[in-house]
């Protein structure tokens, strides 16, 4: 996660499924529901191993690749037994991305009574708190959505839209952007 | 990171992710610069962070040095402001 992405975190609210007492196979069937109910979603290889250095054997990496746009998901159950989703999209995609991007949001939230917290830089005008409520889920991210769009072309001086992964963006960044510290 | 002359730029970082970080980075198994590296830490001319919150404040929480090999710098100055790191939400 970066200025390159935008990403929320979801995580158990008190009644979640997901909450306490979670292992490997949980976050296995998780992912096996999603992808059940959300055709375009797939295993991400690339994304595996491309950080294959910090991956936990129990990480499940997702991606979604249509015309509209590419997103990624990284589900995981952490030490005290909760799991997590984190959800991410490169801000160079256009923004059609941004519809099945809450549209997943919000059906995990729903599903799994999860909270959504937004990683990404929040504007001022913005609480910056996490929510509940799967119902609010566009109209709480697209300004903070927009925002960091619209920083990301500042900063990469890009334009062009492009639908990459965070991790091909970055590294596009690096490559023209950057030089050695 | 206060004191590191390193500014935050994000609003939040993953508790869970700083600290399975930071567990590795104490016990050395941790690898800075793997072979097919995409993603260093990228800081702005003006010591603001851009990419690299949670390896910054894992390595502070566990008391190892970034090398500076694992550091890009972006010659500009990023549009995000910088914020306190008393602002930035551990989640």
């Amino acid at each position: 996660m970066g200025f390159e992405s935008f990403t929320v975190l979801l995580t158990p609210c008190d009644e979640s499924p997901l909450q306490r007492g979670q292992d490997a196979g949980s976050v296995a069937r998780l992912a096996e529901d999603i992808q059940r109910r959300w055709p375009s979603v797939r295993a991400d290889d690339l994304e595996r191993d491309e950080i294959a250095h910090h991956v936990r054997p129990s990480d499940i990496f997702l991606f979604s690749e249509t015309e509209a746009g590419l997103y990624q998901m990284l589900l995981q159950v952490h030490h005290d037994g909760n799991a997590s989703i984190s959800l991410r999209f490169a801000l160079c995609n256009p923004r059609s991305v941004y519809a099945p991007f809450c549209a997943m949001v919000s059906w995990l939230m729903e599903c799994y009574q999860l909270r959504c917290c937004n990683l990404s830089y929040v504007p001022p005008t913005d609480s910056g708190e996490d929510f509940c409520d799967a119902r609010v889920v566009a109209e709480a991210l697209t300004p903070s959505m927009d925002e960091n769009r619209r920083l990301w072309q500042l900063d990469a001086d890009m334009q062009e839209e492009q639908r990459w992964r965070p991790g091909e963006a970055l590294a596009w960044f690096v490559r023209t952007r950057c030089v050695p510290a | 990171m206060a004191g590191s002359g390193l500014s935050a730029t994000q609003s939040a970082v993953e508790a869970a992710r700083v600290n399975a970080y930071a567990r590795d980075m104490a016990a050395g198994d941790w690898t800075w610069l793997p072979p097919n590296a995409r993603s260093p830490i990228i800081v702005d001319r003006a010591g603001n962070i851009m990419s690299g919150h949670h390896r910054l404040v894992a390595a502070r929480l566990a008391g190892v040095d970034v090398p500076e090999a694992a550091v890009m710098r972006f010659p500009g100055v990023t549009s995000r402001p910088s914020r306190p790191w008393d602002s930035v939400a551990v989640v």
